[in-house]
């Protein structure tokens, strides 16, 4: 056959035809295994209609040997790829943004082998379950822990130096810029286009112009290339909180609004935020600021009775390398843990102790949307220099619904900003339990700390 | 020390029900028939990839075919499980590639050992 072993490429058309002889041969040495069983005097039943015919034994075989070698498969009309090849490969794309380790676990409850690489896992689910788009897409939507933006709600949470005040009057000063442009940096506008005043707060929304400008030259002429974008945000203020709760996809877009809101009202932002926990004792006495607040947090369930933490996926920390300049030391600035209920793993407990700054962290929260009816919902809180951000996936149910939950949230962090810690003395055991776990030999062999909540049936 | 082919622990549940393990080493021309069509197919496969090691899933998929034909395998399973448990496809499926895996490990044992050939 005609094989290259150099670069290991095969047409399918070789490759089918060996290993169509190969099942061939094989069955000849099964009926002589079992005549050799007769031989040695055994009765053996006939069983006809057994599953499994040639072209599907060699259909995976074929498969189990697509790791080892480059097969050239025909062109299939306009389509050009095998049609069936082609959904298997978008659908296992689309599971690729479900984390390997959720991957696993899913592949688990179809009760099919869950080792091997992201390719293997993805393929062997994906075969499972038939490409079946429909089914595809559910467990993108349920498992995801990251949704791209178009698949969130996103809110970033300034503090201010002060509280707006008079809302009338901060009403009126926008209202004279209304439908105009500001500039806000190089080839950078805030276009302010509608103000609404309820009885407690004033939202402001807009449109985030910019230009990516660069040389361009194409034979003998110069010239520039522009590329303009636009976004969109909306900005909420209340009277008497000095909070900003901008929404918005990204944080050019987030940016952008604030400063335009600084541009036209007496309110400043604080350039780094501002966090209650100057005084901490006992276990919490040597953890950094924002490790503080976010396990608070965490520990009350972000001041919500709707909201339960089903897992903890992963856990940004900024680390702190002493404050060395020197150019040829090696630092790290950043440790990304992920994994399965990661807070209890010995790893963070030790960051958390060791004072490292925890900036981010990733779940899977249960939200109650009423006495029997739960969602479960991607959630990621984040703390920058100068705003919190929240994320909240949609999961596989209504955004309306998801809308709830990140509200929720998104308040609760904002109350958190202005009035400190939540819960002190929940918090001051979390933080015994998490020192122990630091200085403990032993991994543990499930979560303690923040154990998922017992099922009780619902949804 | 042979690697270990039947890693699931489901799976190693599975044979250990079924007595795969006794089926397989039985020192007998049933068993010799198998290990000659692993010589076999190993060397089909290296021709193949173009590896002289072909992957452990890949072989394991070429013993398959041989299980499907030979019924003194079925009426083993057939024995320890009734009808009912066969009627499901995806246990034939199963059984047999944990099967497969049980003649790989014991043929790699057996080459370790020097029992083979």
């Amino acid at each position: 056959m005609a094989v290259d072993r150099q670069i290991k490429i095969v047409t399918s058309d070789d490759l089918d035809a060996e290993l169509r002889a190969i099942v061939n041969d094989a069955a000849e040495y099964g009926e002589r295994a079992e005549q050799a069983a007769r031989d040695a005097g055994k009765t053996i039943r006939r069983f006809e209609d057994k599953p499994g015919d040639v072209d599907e034994t060699v259909a995976q075989l074929r498969h189990a040997l697509e790791d080892e070698i480059q097969i050239a498969q025909p062109i299939e009309g306009d389509a050009i790829i095998d049609v069936g090849e082609q959904d298997r490969e978008i659908a296992k794309r689309a599971l690729v943004h479900i984390k390997l380790s959720t991957l696993r676990q899913i592949a688990k409850g179809l009760d099919i082998p869950h080792s091997g690489n992201l390719d293997a896992v993805t393929d062997r689910i994906a075969r499972k379950l038939k490409a079946d788009r429909a089914e595809i897409a559910r467990l993108v939507l349920q498992y995801e822990t990251e949704p791209p933006p178009e698949r969130r709600f996103t809110s970033r949470v300034f503090q201010l130096w002060e509280s707006p005040g008079d809302l009338d009057a901060l009403a009126s000063r926008i209202d004279y810029v209304l439908n105009r442009y500001i500039r806000i940096g190089i080839a950078r506008w805030f276009v302010l286009e509608n103000v609404q005043r309820s009885a407690s707060s004033l939202v402001l929304s807009g449109i985030f112009r910019f230009f990516k400008a660069d040389a361009d030259q194409s034979d003998d002429d110069l010239t520039l290339r522009a590329e303009e974008g636009s976004a969109s945000a909306q900005l909420r203020v209340r009277g008497n909180e000095p909070i900003a709760e901008v929404q918005a996809k990204g944080e050019r877009e987030s940016k952008a609004i604030m400063a335009a809101f600084e541009g036209t009202s007496e309110c400043r932002r604080r350039e780094a935020l501002k966090i209650g926990t100057e005084s901490m004792r006992g276990h919490l006495a040597g953890w950094d600021a924002w490790s503080v607040f976010l396990v608070d947090l965490l520990g009350a369930r972000f001041r919500s009775p709707n909201i339960e933490i089903l897992n903890l996926t992963h856990a940004g920390f900024r680390t702190d390398d002493g404050g060395s300049e020197e150019a040829n030391r090696p630092t790290i600035k950043a440790v990304r843990l992920e994994g399965r209920h990661l807070l209890d793993s010995r790893a963070a407990c030790e960051l958390l102790t060791r004072g490292q700054s925890l900036a981010e962290l990733g779940m899977t929260v249960r939200y109650r949307l009423a006495p029997s009816q739960d969602v479960s919902l991607p959630l990621t809180v984040k703390l920058s220099k100068d705003h919190a951000t929240i994320l909240t996936g949609f999961g596989i149910t209504e955004p309306s619904n998801a809308l709830k939950c990140h509200a929720e949230v998104v308040a609760g962090v904002s109350s958190s900003l202005r009035h400190g810690l939540a819960d002190e003395v929940s918090l001051s055991n979390l933080a015994r339990e998490i020192a122990n776990r630091a200085s403990s030999d032993e991994a543990p062999s499930k979560a303690t700390i923040f154990a998922p909540p017992d099922d009780d049936g619902s949804e | 020390m042979a690697r270990r082919i039947v890693k699931e622990p489901a799976d190693r549940l599975l044979r250990d029900d079924l007595k795969l393990v006794g089926w397989v080493q039985k020192p007998d021309d049933r068993r010799r028939n198998y290990f000659e069509w692993c010589d076999e197919v190993i060397a089909r496969l290296a021709a193949v990839s173009g590896n002289e090691g072909p992957e452990d899933t890949a072989i394991v998929r070429a013993i398959v075919p041989v299980l499907q034909s030979d019924d003194s395998f079925t009426d083993h399973i057939f024995q320890k499980k009734g009808a009912t448990w066969l009627r499901d496809k995806d246990n034939w499926d199963r059984v047999r590639e944990i099967a497969a895996g049980q003649v790989l490990y014991e043929y790699l044992v057996a080459k370790e050992k020097a029992q083979w050939p």
